[in-house]
Formats: structure tokens, sequence, C-alpha cells
């Protein structure tokens, strides 16, 4: 996870460009050395790309140049690579691979053939052909059969019968093309549009190479979708959701190394020592759509139940582990107090008692523009509802545990917002805006 | 062909027969691009019974679907997670998505009835583009290209009907692959951060402004310049909007003007 950790951060600088002009600054930002630098480097550059790897002094500029939004043409969120790293250079080590690979190649195959396929290819390491035994061959050919990973018969081969071998029918070879492009619709709806997303990724990876190589369809046929503001950032965080809700699935207790939310320097990737440790029952995640921001909510182990839950950001943890089992009794109960503490809180922060917001929206149209202002309160709205509506303008009310979380949300809808209580968040909001008119209203505009 | 490097023998020998039932997960990721991993079987099927599934899935591929997957344990989430501030996802009859889908693979053509934003209904031929969708709306968009060499921009949910046609001037097909290459002038603005607090999160002023391209400047306080197109003004401003005071338009004078007279109108509700 350290590792995962180190290239997770480094990848969002890059993609948000942070200190990414100084290689010090952002060395010191995250809190690693320079060789933890180049190496992480070097990784995200292979994982990110096939192609010839750049020398060290441009490798920076190579990871910014390639994994920076462009909109209007990127369509693939080479972010995502981040969850190919885990397993490439384990996996690409299993010979077991190369049969599969051989026989996706060359089709229905004998033993024969494939000890020939084995000796006639070079490994790049030592640059010398190495010579496999039958036996190794035949003992994988049989973890293969075993595993249904591929079927053997028995055919008359050029002198004698022989056993032949091929590969399962594999998931997408049940699908007509038609079929395909409609699972690749769905796919790459569901990656840009939802979360979790990571494990779409290298799915639709394969999809789009079963495409092109059994279908002779290139990518670029394919790729008749722009995704407009696909905030491809939030996939950085999910590898932690992924472990988080593996803990949950089996109610397990996990330490956590935690970098403090107060602190102004990111450095979530070193000094295990500086980190805080806690031992903790994850319970719930929130996903915040507008910040893109992952949170965890749950117990310390041995937190007295009358305590509100713990909320950690996502993003801060830098390691997990596994500490122990939580027992059923403990889990229910704090999972009915997870569930209360996340029925009223627009985002994630929790009260005893609630407060009742009430905004006027109005609507000002221009030409014969739809009601836009009335879909967006309905759509992102959460549980409030609209209560009074006069021509224009309609009055919508919640309740909340913390009137301040809706803040960056009633800001965006501008004057068409208007908060009627209570006091003081409408206070907020008008010296918000007073503050704003100050920034501009001296400019000569 | 050239083998990976980590196929080294002395190191495959170090793995045990057991390797391959254990990580059975694992092999298959290298295996190629035929065998999906059980976790993204199971992510795919945690999605199969959502509303996207019903809109974008036929019968037959749902059923097919449902009966590979049967096996695959479902990728339990939906107890443990919450969406906060999300839109809630509506997506409108898309029958005319996979018609116009193969018109763009296969280079034809299409004839569209459509209603205008006014009511009228319209009849018209031309080249498809792209699909537009649009997350923040939530909405499919066709752009396509009219024989008059105009590009517009229907709802999907405003198609009426859709009838694909060989395109016998094949000047359009170019034009419209250029369109896609060439997207017209981009604007520029300059925005800066200025947080109240020396610990407010830089992170949520990146991450505002991502979707669009950007240029983080060394520069005290931070600034970034931010690339939009015109149609993309009033969305741009309602993220500059939701930080207040804490974010600056530096440039142009056409978003600061906006942003006066929206704090204007705004401090007028109070008063």
């Amino acid at each position: 996870m350290k590792n995962m950790k180190k290239r997770q951060e480094l990848l969002r600088s890059f993609f948000y460009d942070i200190h990414v002009h100084d290689k010090d600054r952002l060395m010191d930002w995250l809190g690693i050395a320079s060789s933890t630098y180049y190496k992480t480097l070097k990784e995200m550059a292979n994982l990110i790309s096939q192609g010839e790897q750049p020398k060290r002094n441009q490798l920076a500029n190579f990871v910014r140049e390639t994994i920076k939004y462009e909109p209007f043409q990127q369509t693939n969120n080479l972010l995502a690579a981040l969850y190919e790293s885990k397993t490439m250079r384990e996996l690409a080590a299993s010979r077991y691979t190369l049969i599969l690979k051989f026989l996706q190649q060359y089709g229905k195959s004998s033993r024969q053939e494939l000890i020939d396929y084995f000796n006639s290819h070079v490994l790049e390491e030592n640059q010398k052909t190495v010579q496999f035994s039958e036996s190794e061959i035949t003992r994988y050919l049989g973890d293969l059969e075993e595993a249904s990973f591929i079927t053997r018969t028995k055919e008359k081969g050029a002198q004698r019968m022989e056993n032949f071998y091929e590969l399962q029918a594999t998931f997408f070879e049940h699908f007509s093309l038609n079929e395909l492009f409609e699972l690749y619709t769905f796919i790459s709806f569901i990656i840009n549009t939802e979360v979790p997303s990571a494990s779409g990724y290298p799915l639709q990876k394969k999809l789009l190479s079963h495409l092109e190589y059994k279908h002779d369809y290139p990518e670029f046929l394919l790729n008749d979708t722009f995704y407009q503001y696909p905030y491809f950032g939030k996939v950085l965080d999910e590898y932690i959701v992924y472990d988080l809700l593996h803990a949950m699935n089996n109610n397990e207790a996990v330490t956590v190394y935690y970098q403090s939310v107060k602190s102004n320097r990111k450095q979530v990737v070193n000094h295990q020592e500086q980190l805080l440790q806690i031992n903790f029952v994850p319970l719930h995640i929130v996903f915040d759509y507008l910040f893109a921001r992952w949170y965890v909510i749950g117990a310390e182990v041995n937190q007295p139940k009358e305590q509100p839950l713990k909320r950690l950001r996502i993003d801060f943890i830098a390691k997990m582990d596994t500490h122990s089992t939580c027992s059923s009794d403990d889990w229910s109960l704090w999972e009915a107090q997870a569930e209360k503490e996340l029925e009223k809180p627009w985002c994630i922060t929790y009260r005893e008692t609630t407060e009742k917001v009430r905004v006027k929206f109005t609507f000002y149209p221009v030409d014969q523009q739809e009601n836009f202002i009335r879909k967006r309160v309905e759509e992102q709205g959460q549980w409030g509802r609209i209560v009074e509506e006069i021509d224009r303008s309609f009055i919508w009310e919640i309740e909340v545990t913390d009137t301040s979380e809706l803040i960056p949300w009633i800001r965006s809808f501008g004057s068409s917002a208007t908060v009627l209580e209570p006091k003081p968040l409408q206070e907020k909001i008008h010296a918000s805006w007073k503050e704003t008119l100050q920034l501009y209203d001296h400019l000569e505009i | 062909m050239i083998i990976s490097k980590y196929n080294s023998p002395l190191f495959l020998e170090k793995l045990h027969k057991d390797y391959l039932y254990k990580h059975g997960e694992l092999l298959s990721v290298e295996a190629g691009p035929y065998l999906p991993t059980q976790a993204e079987l199971s992510w795919l099927k945690s999605f199969l019974t959502t509303d996207i599934a019903t809109s974008l899935l036929s019968e037959t591929t749902s059923q097919k679907l449902e009966v590979l997957l049967k096996d695959s344990p479902k990728l339990e989430w939906e107890n443990y997670l919450t969406k906060k501030q999300v839109p809630h996802t509506s997506i409108p009859n898309v029958s005319y998505l996979y018609l116009i889908k193969q018109a763009i693979r296969e280079n034809n053509g299409i004839h569209l009835t459509y209603e205008t934003k006014s009511g009228k209904i319209l009849s018209e031929e031309g080249c498809p583009i792209e699909f537009v969708y649009n997350i923040a709306k939530k909405r499919w968009y066709i752009k396509w290209l009219k024989e008059n060499d105009s590009v517009m921009t229907t709802p999907l949910d405003l198609i009426k009907e859709v009838n694909n046609m060989k395109l016998e001037d094949s000047t359009l097909i170019e034009k419209a692959e250029n369109y896609r290459w060439n997207r017209g002038k981009f604007k520029k603005a300059v925005v800066e951060w200025r947080p109240q607090q020396s610990n407010m999160d830089i992170h949520r002023f990146l991450h505002a402004f991502s979707a669009f391209k950007t240029f983080l400047q060394d520069s005290e306080p931070i600034a970034m310049e931010i690339h939009y197109q015109k149609e993309e003004e009033h969305f741009l401003l309602s993220k500059i909007r939701q930080f207040g005071p804490h974010v600056f338009i530096q440039s142009p004078v056409s978003l600061q003007k906006a942003m006066l007279e929206t704090a204007k109108r705004a401090i007028s509700n109070y008063e």
C-alpha cells in the first residue's frame, strides 16, 4: 500500500499541477526523497505508456503531459492506471500466462506445438533462448485445464493421436458484435459518471482489446462519445475504498495511519512516526460529489458508545492494516449509530440537533430556456423539498445538522438563491457576497 | 516476439502450482484481453440492477450478462456507500442512441426529426459527429453537421425519429471528422485562490476546475489559467461562485463583470 500511496499522490500532484515545476517543493510537499521521486515517476511512466520510456530528466515532463486532462480530445482516464500497478509485475512473471497468450495468438495447438512456441521465443532479460522441459509444459497445461482456462481434446495429429489445447470461450466471446458495442457504451457510461469506477477501467480495456483482436475493430471507431466534465481525479482514492469495503463486508477493524487534516502539508507518503495511528471499525463510506472527496465513518476500537463516530478523509489515509474482527453485536450497534448520524448531514458533519434551512430560488429565464434552477434543486437537493411556489420563484426547505455545509452549493446559484432562514446562515451568505463585491467593485470594468 | 523481462525462468520456477488457484484472479489479468477478473465481473454485476442498465442494455444483452454473472459475487457497496450531492441520474429514452452510433461507425448520414426549444418539429438531414453526455446536466446530446455546414447540438430526448442513410456528399463526412479535431477557439480565464485561513484545502479549488484544461501558475497567490468554450461560461461561473470571495477572477473582464453583477443582485436580495 505504501508504494500505491506514493504513486497515488504523485499522480494527484501531476494531474492537478501541484508544485510539478519545482521538484524540491514537490518532494517536500509529499515527504519523499529524490530516489523515491524518480523511481515512482518511472513506474508511473511504465504504467501509462507502452511506448519507449523517457530518460530520467524527461520523466516529469512526460508524466505531466500524458496525464493532464485534455477536454474534447481525451477519453481515457490515465489515472486509472494506478490500479494496474498492484499486479502487473507479479503477473507478467507467470508462465501460465505465456501458454494462454500462445493459445490466443495461434489458436488450437498440440502440446508439441506449444513446446516449439516456448522454445522459439527469446527472453529479453538474458538475451538467450531458454529451453523448457516437456514435463514442465505438460504440468502447466494440466494446471490450466484443471482451472478451466483451457480445454483438451485428443485428435489425430501429424503422425499419431495427440492432445490438442485451446482456450475456453471467454466472457466477451458470448456476445455478438452489436452486444459488445452495447456493453462498451454501458461500461464507459458508468466509469465516467458513477462511483466506484476503478474496476471498470481495466474491464473496458479488455473489451477494447477483444474488439480489436477478435473483431478487427480499432478503438478509435468506438470513440463516439465525449463525456463533458468527467472529473477524472475522483478515481484516485478508490483503491482504499475497496479495501475499506472489504473490511466492512467482513466486520473487520483496521489500523489506519492517518495524516491530520489540520496539517497544511500533504506529507502522507512517509514519516510513519508522524502519523496518527487509529484502531478503527469502518462502518460507512461517504462520497462528496461536489469536491470528489471520500470519507469513512467508523468507531474507534473501545470508543464509548455515547460518543459520536469518527470521520476520516480517505485521501489522508497513508496506510491501513487489518486489526481484528468486530463482534457482530458491536457491529450492529455501531452500524445503527452510523445510519442515524448520516441521516441529516448535508455532507458529513454530525450534530445532535438539526436546523431548518429555507431558501428562495428564483429563475430568470433567457429566451425560451427551461427552468434549470428548479431542475438543479430537484436533482441535487437531497431530501429537501419545495414547499411554496410564487411566479418564477419557489421556497425550498431542508433540515440539516450543519448548515455551513450548504454554503458552496447555495453560493453556486448566485443571485438566484436567497437564504431566508436560519439567520446566521443568511448573514454568512450575505457577508460572503459583500466580500465578493469588494473584490470587483474598485476595478474599472 | 519478445517476452517480458519478468518471464525469467528463475523467477518462474519460484512459482508454486498453487499460485494458479490462489491467484487465479491475478493470472487472468495478464492473460490478455479475454479474461475479466472476478473483481471486474463483480463490479459489472453490481450495476446490472441500476436504471443505467435498463436504459443502455437491450433485453438480450442483459439476459446474457445475468446468466454469465450468475456465479460472480456482487460487489457489496450499496449498503456501505452514500453519495452526497450527486445529481440523480436520469437517462431519457435512448432508443436512438445506438442507431446514431451505428451511423457514426459506418460513416453514414442521418435523417433526423426533432423538436426545437420553441416546440417546432423539424425534419433535416446531416452527418452525425459525436455524442456529448453532459455529466453536470445529465443529458445526452448529438452533435451533427447540416448540409449547409452548420454544427447542430440536439438533445437526444428531443429527437422524434432517426433514419440512417447513405451520404452522397463525402465531404460532409470529412468536415464532421475535422470538427472533432478542431474545436474552434477556446477562451482563457485566470482565477486566483484566496483562502482566508492558511489551512483551507487547495484540493477543492484544484478539483473544481479539473474538468477544464487548466494550468496552475507558479505564483503567489496561486493562480490558475482555465481554457473554456463560450457555451461553457455559465458552468464555469457557477464553479467560481461556489467559492465566494475565496476565488478571484483576474481575467477576462467579461467574467469579472458577470461576477460583479451577480454579487450586486445577490446583495440586493438581502436588503
